[in-house]
C-alpha cells in the first residue's frame, strides 16, 4: 500500500517535470452553478508557481511513503496511516492548484483535520493535548479564512485574480495574511509547532518540509498582490519569531523539537524575505529548504528508531560508529541549513543576503538570526556526530531495512545538492557569479559569527540562562496563547452575558422592540376591523377630490 | 359541479386577456366589468353561511371602483389628484381594486366569509385587473405611489403580529406581496411577471395543501409543509420566494431607491419573524397525533408538493 502510494507520487512528478517547461499561465474553469447575483466554478491554476511546487512536494511525498514503509515497520495501521498521509498530500495539492477560496478552504480544513489526526496517532495523553493543541490554534486561522471569505464574498471575488482596492478586501486580505501566518506558525500562534512533533517522524518529514507549514507561505506568495500593505506588520512579526526559534533551539534537548524550531526560524527567513519584497526569492528558498528538510528529518527518524524511540540526544551518538553514509547525508544536510557555498541552501540564502543588505536595521536583526541558525546546527552536529559516550550499540536494527532507507533519503540528498544550482540557473537567474566575489561583507559576517559563537560559549551562555524561563518556554507563548488567553475571553464573555446579553440589553432591545411592534399591531387592528363604516367614510372623502 | 362554470371560466378568462390588450380605457371598463360579473357567480357555487353577504360586499367595491374609473375616463383633466402626474385617479382605482394600502379593510374583512379556492383568486388573478391598470396608464414611481407601498408594507408588518387563521394569515400576507409586486411593476416589468408567478405558485399550492386546516387555529397544524411555504413567501433564502425579491432589491439598488429598499427590507423582516415563530412552534412540537396527520396528507401529494418547490426554486436559479 505504502509503496504503492510512493509510486504513485513519483509517477505524479514525472508528469509535473513534463509540464515544468512550458511557461505561461494555463487556468481551467468549470463552471458549477451559476445565478443571477454569484457563480461558483473549480477552477486549476497551472503555471510556474503551481508547476514547479507541485512536483517539489509530489516527489518529496514519494520518497516519504517510502521511508514510512521501514519506519513504521511493525506498525498495526500502517494501511490507515498511509491513506491519512496521502489525505495531505491531497488536500495540499487543492491548495496548490486551486485560485478558488472555495476550494482553498477546502484544501485548508482537510490539512487541519489531517493533521490531528496524524498527531493523535500513537493514542497517548501527551499526543492527544498536542493535537488538540494544534488543532485549535488551526481552527483559529480557519476562522479568520471564513471571515475573509464572508468578505470577499460579498463582492463575489473567489480567486485571487480579481482583486479590487476596496476597503472591505483589504480587510478580508488582513484577516487572510493572519490565517497563514497560523499556519506557518509565526509568532503568536507558534506554540503548536512543537507541539505538533508528537506525531510519526514521516508525517513531520512532510509537514515541515512541504506541505503543512510551508502551505501558509505558499499562499502568502499567491494572494502577494493583496498583502502589500502589511508588509511592515509581517517584517515585525518574521524577525521576532526568528530570534525566538533561534533562542529555542539552541536551548532545547529534544532532537526533533530542535529540527522543528529550525524550520520554525526558516520559514520567518522566508516571511522576512517575503514582506521586504523578495517574494520570488521567498519562493526559491522554500523549495530548496524543502528537499533539505525531508531528508534531515529522515536521519532524525533513522536515529530515533535505532535509539529504542528515544528523541533526546544528550547520551547518544548514533552517527559516531554507525553508518558513514547516513552520517554524510546529516551533515549535508545541516551544511545546506547553514548556506554552505554550492550546496542548495546556500543559492537562495545568500541570495535573500544579499539582497537585503540595504537596510542596516533588519540586516543586523537579521545577522542575529542567522547567527542562530548556525549556532544551533554546530550544535546539533556536535552531540550527533562526536562520540560523547558510546555504551550503546547505535544502529543495530536498521541493517535490515536498509534499502528503504538509502533511496529516499539518498534521492532528497543529490537533490538537495543539485537542485539549488539548476533552479537557480533555469528559473532564478538573477544573479552572477562576481557577485560572490564582490561581496566582502561576507568575510566580516564569518569573522562575526567565529567571533559571537566563542562569545556564546563563555558570556552570552550566563546571561541566555538568568533568563532560562523566558527564553526556554518560547518566550512564555504557550502560557499566554492557552490556558492564560482562554481565559481572558472567558472572564470578558462571562462579563458581557452578565451585564449585557442577559440585562438591559435583552430589555431595551429585542423586548422592547417586540413589546412595541405588538402595542402598535392592536392599534393597526382596530383601524382595520372597523369594518364598512371606515371604508364608505374614504369612498365619500375620495369623492370629493375626484369632483 | 354546477353546469355553468365552464362557460363561466371561460369568460373570464377572455376578460383577463381583454383586459390587457384593450387599446382605450372603455374597452379596459367593459371587460373589467365582464371580470367582477364573472367572478361573482362564481363566489356563490359553493353555498355558505356568509357567502352572499361577501359576494355583495365583493361588488360593491368592484362597482365603486369601476365608477372611480369612468369619472377617471371623463374628466381626465380636472381631477384634483394630479400632484404630480395626470393619471393619479387611476392609480386610486387600482389600488382599491387590489385591496392595497389604505383600501386592505375590504379584502380583510371578506377573507373571513368566502371559502379557500376563492380566495386564492382573488389574491392572485383578481389582483391582475388592478396590476393591469397601472401597467396600461404606465405609472411611474409617484409620490402616491411610495406612500402606498410603505402603507402596505407596514399595515402588513403590523396587522400580521396578531393572526392566527390560515386565512387571515394568507390575506396578509398578500399585503405584504402586493407592496413588492406594486415596486416591481413600476421599476420592471420583467421582475413582476416573475414574482407574480411564483408568489401565485406558491399560494396554489398552499390551497392543495391545506384542504382540512380551513378556519382552523393555525399554530396547531401538524405539517411541515405550511410553515415552508409561508417561509418562502416570506422570503428566506433556498426558498423559492426569496429569488424574486432579490431580483427588485437588486433593481432598486440600480436605480439608487435605497430608502424604498431598506423600508421593503424592514418589512419583509419582520414577516420572517413572524412566520418562523409559527414554524418552530409546527415543527418542534411533539406530534401526537401523527396517524392522523398521516391520514390528512396523502404521500402523493407530499411528493407533488416537494416536487413542485424543488421546480420553482429551479426555475428561479436558471433565471
Amino acid at each position: 500500500m505504502t509503496l504503492w502510494l510512493s509510486g504513485f507520487f513519483f509517477v505524479f512528478f514525472l508528469i509535473m517535470t513534463f509540464f515544468l517547461f512550458s511557461m505561461g499561465v494555463t487556468v481551467i474553469e468549470f463552471q458549477l452553478f451559476t445565478s443571477f447575483f454569484t457563480s461558483l466554478s473549480v477552477s486549476f491554476v497551472i503555471d510556474f508557481y503551481s508547476i514547479l511546487f507541485a512536483s517539489v512536494v509530489s516527489f518529496i511525498s514519494a520518497m516519504i511513503f517510502f521511508f514510512s514503509q521501514f519506519y513504521m515497520d511493525g506498525d498495526t495501521q500502517q494501511k490507515g496511516f498511509s491513506l491519512l498521509l496521502s489525505g495531505f498530500v491531497i488536500s495540499m495539492f487543492f491548495l496548490i492548484f486551486s485560485p478558488n477560496l472555495f476550494f482553498l478552504l477546502l484544501g485548508w480544513d482537510g490539512l487541519g483535520l489531517v493533521s490531528y489526526l496524524l498527531v493523535v496517532y500513537y493514542m497517548s495523553v501527551s499526543s492527544s493535548v498536542a493535537g488538540m493543541l494544534t488543532f485549535l490554534m488551526n481552527r483559529v486561522g480557519d476562522i479568520f479564512f471564513l471571515f475573509s471569505l464572508s468578505l470577499f464574498s460579498l463582492f463575489s471575488l473567489f480567486s485571487y485574480f480579481d482583486n479590487k482596492a476596496l476597503v472591505f478586501v483589504q480587510m478580508g486580505a488582513f484577516f487572510l495574511l493572519i490565517t497563514f501566518i497560523t499556519k506557518s506558525a509565526q509568532i503568536p500562534f507558534s506554540s503548536w509547532l512543537p507541539a505538533a512533533m508528537a506525531a510519526p517522524t514521516p508525517v513531520s518529514s512532510l509537514v515541515h518540509s512541504s506541505t503543512l507549514v510551508t502551505a501558509g507561505v505558499f499562499l502568502l506568495i499567491r494572494f502577494s498582490p493583496l498583502m502589500l500593505k502589511f508588509f511592515y506588520f509581517l517584517i515585525v512579526i518574521s524577525v521576532f519569531t526568528m530570534l525566538m526559534a533561534g533562542t529555542m533551539a539552541n536551548l532545547e534537548w529534544d532532537m526533533k523539537k530542535i529540527i522543528a524550531y529550525s524550520t520554525l526560524s526558516q520559514l520567518s527567513f522566508m516571511m522576512l524575505s517575503y514582506s521586504t519584497g523578495l517574494i520570488i526569492f521567498c519562493f526559491f528558498h522554500l523549495l530548496t529548504h524543502a528537499l533539505f528538510k525531508a531528508s534531515l528529518f529522515m536521519s532524525g527518524g533513522l536515529v530515533i528508531h535505532s535509539e529504542d524511540s528515544s528523541q533526546d540526544f544528550r547520551n547518544m551518538s548514533p552517527f559516531s560508529s554507525g553508518k558513514k553514509l547516513f552520517a554524510s547525508s546529516f551533515v549535508v544536510c545541516i551544511l545546506s541549513l547553514c548556506g554552505f557555498p554550492f550546496l542548495s541552501g546556500f543559492f537562495s540564502k545568500d541570495l535573500i543576503l544579499d539582497t537585503l543588505l540595504s537596510s542596516f536595521v533588519l540586516i543586523i536583526l537579521f545577522l542575529i538570526g542567522v547567527f542562530m541558525t548556525i549556532l544551533y546546527s554546530l550544535r546539533f552536529s556536535y552531540y550527533m556526530l562526536i562520540s560523547l559516550s558510546s555504551f550503546r550499540s547505535s544502529l543495530s536494527g536498521v541493517y535490515e531495512n536498509v534499502k528503504y532507507l538509502i533511496l529516499p533519503i539518498w534521492s532528497l540528498i543529490i537533490f538537495s545538492i543539485v537542485m539549488g544550482s539548476f533552479w537557480s540557473e533555469f528559473f532564478f537567474n538573477f544573479f552572477f557569479f562576481f557577485t560572490y566575489l564582490l561581496s566582502i561583507w561576507k568575510l566580516f559576517y564569518l569573522m562575526l559569527v567565529a567571533f559571537l559563537s566563542l562569545a556564546y560559549m563563555f558570556i552570552l551562555k550566563k546571561i541566555f540562562f538568568l533568563k532560562l524561563y523566558f527564553f526556554s518556554f518560547m518566550w512564555v507563548l504557550n502560557q499566554n496563547m492557552t490556558a492564560r488567553g482562554v481565559k481572558l475571553f472567558t472572564i470578558m464573555a462571562d462579563k458581557i452575558f452578565c451585564f449585557l446579553d442577559q440585562s438591559w440589553w435583552e430589555f431595551y432591545g429585542p423586548q422592547n422592540i417586540f413589546f412595541s411592534f405588538t402595542s402598535a399591531s392592536v392599534l393597526v387592528m382596530s383601524f382595520v376591523e372597523w369594518s364598512l363604516v371606515y371604508f364608505f367614510a374614504l369612498f365619500i372623502f375620495l369623492l370629493f377630490f375626484f369632483i | 359541479m354546477n353546469k355553468n362554470l365552464p362557460l363561466m371560466s371561460m369568460f373570464y378568462l377572455i376578460s383577463l386577456m381583454g383586459m390587457i390588450s384593450s387599446n382605450n380605457w372603455f374597452m379596459f371598463w367593459i371587460f373589467m366589468e365582464m371580470n367582477s360579473l364573472c367572478f361573482i357567480p362564481l363566489m356563490l357555487i359553493k353555498k355558505t353561511k356568509k357567502g352572499g353577504e361577501a359576494s355583495l360586499l365583493y361588488f360593491i367595491v368592484q362597482g365603486i371602483s369601476s365608477m372611480f374609473l369612468l369619472m377617471a375616463m371623463i374628466n381626465e383633466e380636472s381631477s384634483l389628484m394630479d400632484v404630480s402626474e395626470p393619471n393619479s385617479s387611476l392609480i386610486t382605482v387600482a389600488f382599491l381594486k387590489m385591496g392595497a394600502g389604505v383600501f386592505f379593510n375590504w379584502l380583510f374583512l371578506l377573507s373571513f366569509s368566502i371559502t379557500l379556492s376563492i380566495l386564492l383568486l382573488i389574491l392572485t388573478l383578481q389582483k391582475l385587473s388592478g396590476f393591469f391598470l397601472l401597467l396600461l396608464s404606465q405609472a411611474g414611481l409617484s409620490y402616491l405611489m411610495l406612500i402606498f407601498i410603505f402603507l402596505s408594507s407596514f399595515m402588513a408588518m403590523f396587522i400580521n403580529m396578531k393572526q392566527n387563521l390560515f386565512k387571515s394569515m394568507l390575506t396578509v400576507s398578500s399585503l405584504s406581496n402586493t407592496s413588492w409586486l406594486l415596486t416591481a411593476v413600476v421599476t420592471t416589468y420583467s421582475g413582476w411577471m416573475f414574482y407574480f408567478a411564483v408568489y401565485s405558485f406558491s399560494l396554489v399550492l398552499s390551497s392543495t395543501m391545506n384542504n382540512k386546516y380551513l378556519d382552523q387555529n393555525y399554530r396547531n397544524s401538524d405539517t411541515l409543509e405550511n410553515p415552508l411555504l409561508f417561509l418562502s413567501m416570506g422570503g428566506l433564502p433556498p426558498m423559492p420566494g426569496f429569488f424574486p425579491k432579490i431580483l427588485i432589491l437588486m433593481n432598486l439598488s440600480y436605480s439608487r431607491l435605497s430608502l424604498l429598499s431598506i423600508f421593503l427590507l424592514l418589512a419583509a423582516c419582520v414577516d420572517i419573524f413572524i412566520y418562523l415563530r409559527f414554524s418552530f412552534t409546527s415543527a418542534l412540537k411533539n406530534n401526537g397525533n401523527l396517524m392522523y396527520c398521516k391520514a390528512v396528507t396523502t404521500k402523493s401529494i407530499k411528493m407533488l408538493s416537494l416536487s413542485a418547490v424543488t421546480m420553482v426554486t429551479m426555475m428561479a436559479i436558471m433565471l
